[in-house]
């Protein structure tokens, strides 16, 4: 249970929110990054933000502003150009580092004049990586945008993004929350094909702390310590991710709505390497159109359900917290600390600063990083409904070229 | 054959590590004579032990206390010794929480009385934190119930 306030300080996250300021300290994902192939430009709005995020002539990423700092034209319908974006209203060109370029009619006028030095747009810094394009919204200077070993596993990568209209928080305390599995996933997915059948029970729960978050074991009544599940473990990564291989961000649009943006590495047979030309992304529905009800019949769909239900912003100050929440209490210590290393100009933990350690950065993962693929066929993809056909063929048609010679499925 | 979670060979006893359980060793840079010497630990903790000096032996006894490596090395940073961490465990407490308690000045009444009104101790924390009186606390708690809803009180 909180205090009002103490929510709220867990909850918001504008700029000059004590989260807000936390949060601003890491790159997020915030797009798929072949979002940019049918139009170059697209808006985004993260940590309360409304940006524009384009891909100029030369193919390279920009975050701006969503409004011209001209008149406050929307940049998101701005014109495309080698040099940046140009706005479509007066046609202010901007390059990625907010610099304004150009005002056709302001030097039309006067020739020598340096208006343009004196104006400039919000400018963020943005890179590319495993499908998702990421960016930091914090100061100089960045860390890091983090290599994790997982973007370099073998198999089928896709990413699916969702819109839940929620806070993140709520969504985040999913990722150190053993329990939900058995009853969210297990026993409500019996329920909900009629029957009464319950998986096996939790008995005993461990939280770590190490250097990019906690890992959370768990003794059920069908294993023992020696087991996967509480020898290796699965990972809550810091600040606001699940790493269970796939990895699912829990991103602030703003303190109502979280982006879910999750990377996924389906095995292929073989042992060849295996190059995908370009890693797909998708948008993933949470409401079934037939019943106007959430989606319930996938994996995440499930995790969503029980966000969204907790509330657009849940209450905290009427909970009945009991063991299987000690996770979620570690997190919430942990942020208000960290919260506070921010405010006393402190870095946080999870940062990658140095050159040498961001190189296939390890995670505990049950299951491993290189898994089998199963051996009877290509499976249907059970983390998220809506699956696009043409991906799903992509993944089949990799699936098979792999599997008829052993060859690389490179194209 | 891939090794899912850790089996003992039938017949010399000897650990065998997991596939995950070698990667992760492997990642952490601990050589395979010190994954044999702590069998019985994961390879999170044993790198913990390693780099802070905790010895094989005394990770064994704070873990036969109930205590993993974790929370034995912060006995250590709180100068808690395993007698005052087993009070806490004697009345119900996991070693965590005894640890917990000690950095955040909480005596073993009041998380007692805490337990008794419902609240675990990683919670009680945060509350008393922000200056929460545990009567306070049970009746905020409460206001779920309405003014008018059913429920024990």
């Amino acid at each position: 249970m909180l205090s009002a306030d103490r929510n709220r300080q867990l909850c918001e996250v504008g700029a000059g929110t004590p989260m807000g300021e936390l949060l601003r300290r890491y790159w997020h994902p915030i797009a798929g990054a072949d979002e940019l192939d049918a139009h170059p430009t697209r808006p985004v709005r993260i940590l309360g933000e409304d940006l524009t995020l384009y891909r100029d002539g030369l193919g390279r990423l920009g975050l701006i502003d969503r409004h011209c700092p001209h008149r406050r034209a929307d940049l998101s319908y701005g014109i495309v150009e080698d040099e940046g974006l140009r706005c479509n209203y007066h046609g202010w060109l901007f390059d990625g580092s907010g610099a304004c370029l150009h005002q056709p009619f302001e030097e039309a006028r006067h020739p020598d004049g340096r208006f343009r030095d004196k104006v400039a747009v919000k400018a963020y810094p943005v890179q590319e990586r495993a499908g998702m394009v990421w960016a930091y919204l914090g100061p100089d200077p960045a860390p890091l945008l983090p290599d994790w070993e997982m973007f370099h596993a073998r198999g089928y990568q896709q990413v699916v993004i969702s819109e839940i209209p929620c806070n993140w928080f709520q969504c985040q305390e999913n990722s150190i929350d053993p329990v939900h599995f058995e009853w969210l996933h297990t026993n409500w997915s019996n329920a909900l094909r009629g029957s009464d059948a319950r998986g096996p029970r939790h008995l005993r729960l461990g939280f770590e702390e190490f250097e990019f978050g906690f890992v959370y074991r768990r003794v059920r009544e069908d294993t023992d310590e020696a087991h996967e599940l509480w020898s290796t473990g699965r990972v809550c990564l810091w600040p606001n991710a699940l790493y269970t291989h796939p990895c699912e961000w829990r991103v602030p649009i703003d303190d109502e709505r979280t982006l879910s943006i999750a990377f996924f590495t389906d095995p292929l047979p073989g042992d060849a390497p295996y190059e995908q030309e370009r890693i797909r992304s998708w948008r993933a529905p949470i409401v079934d159109e037939t019943t106007g009800r959430w989606i319930d019949s996938h994996v995440m769909n499930q995790d969503y359900i029980a966000w969204m239900g907790q509330g657009t912003v849940a209450d905290r100050t009427l909970e009945h917290l009991g063991e299987s929440d000690r996770g979620i209490l570690l997190l919430r210590r942990r942020m208000f600390e960290q919260m506070q290393v921010v405010a006393d100009g402190g870095d946080p933990i999870g940062l990658i600063r140095d050159p040498e350690r961001n190189h296939r950065v390890h995670l505990p993962t049950v299951g491993g990083l290189e898994r089998a693929a199963a051996p009877d066929g290509p499976k249907p993809f059970f983390h998220l409904a809506g699956q696009p056909p043409e991906i799903t063929a992509e993944y089949e048609d990799a699936w098979r070229r792999c599997a008829s010679e052993g060859a690389p499925a490179t194209r | 054959m891939r090794v899912r979670g850790r089996a003992r060979d039938a017949v010399t006893g000897p650990p065998v590590r997991s596939d995950e359980e070698l990667v992760d060793a492997a990642a952490l840079g601990l050589e395979p004579h010190v994954l044999a010497a702590w069998d019985g630990f994961h390879p999170m903790e044993i790198d913990l032990a390693v780099r802070h000096g905790l010895s094989v032996e005394d990770a064994r006894i704070w873990a036969d206390g109930g205590a993993r490596v974790q929370e034995a090395l912060a006995a250590g940073d709180l100068g808690l010794d395993r007698d005052e961490v087993a009070a806490w465990c004697e009345v119900g407490f996991p070693a965590a929480d005894a640890l917990l308690a000690a950095e955040r000045g909480v005596a073993l009444d009041t998380a007692l009385a805490w337990r008794r009104a419902g609240f675990i101790l990683p919670d009680a924390v945060l509350l008393l934190d922000d200056g929460w009186q545990l009567a306070d606390a049970v009746v905020a708690r409460d206001r779920s119930l309405g003014e008018h809803g059913r429920g024990a009180r």
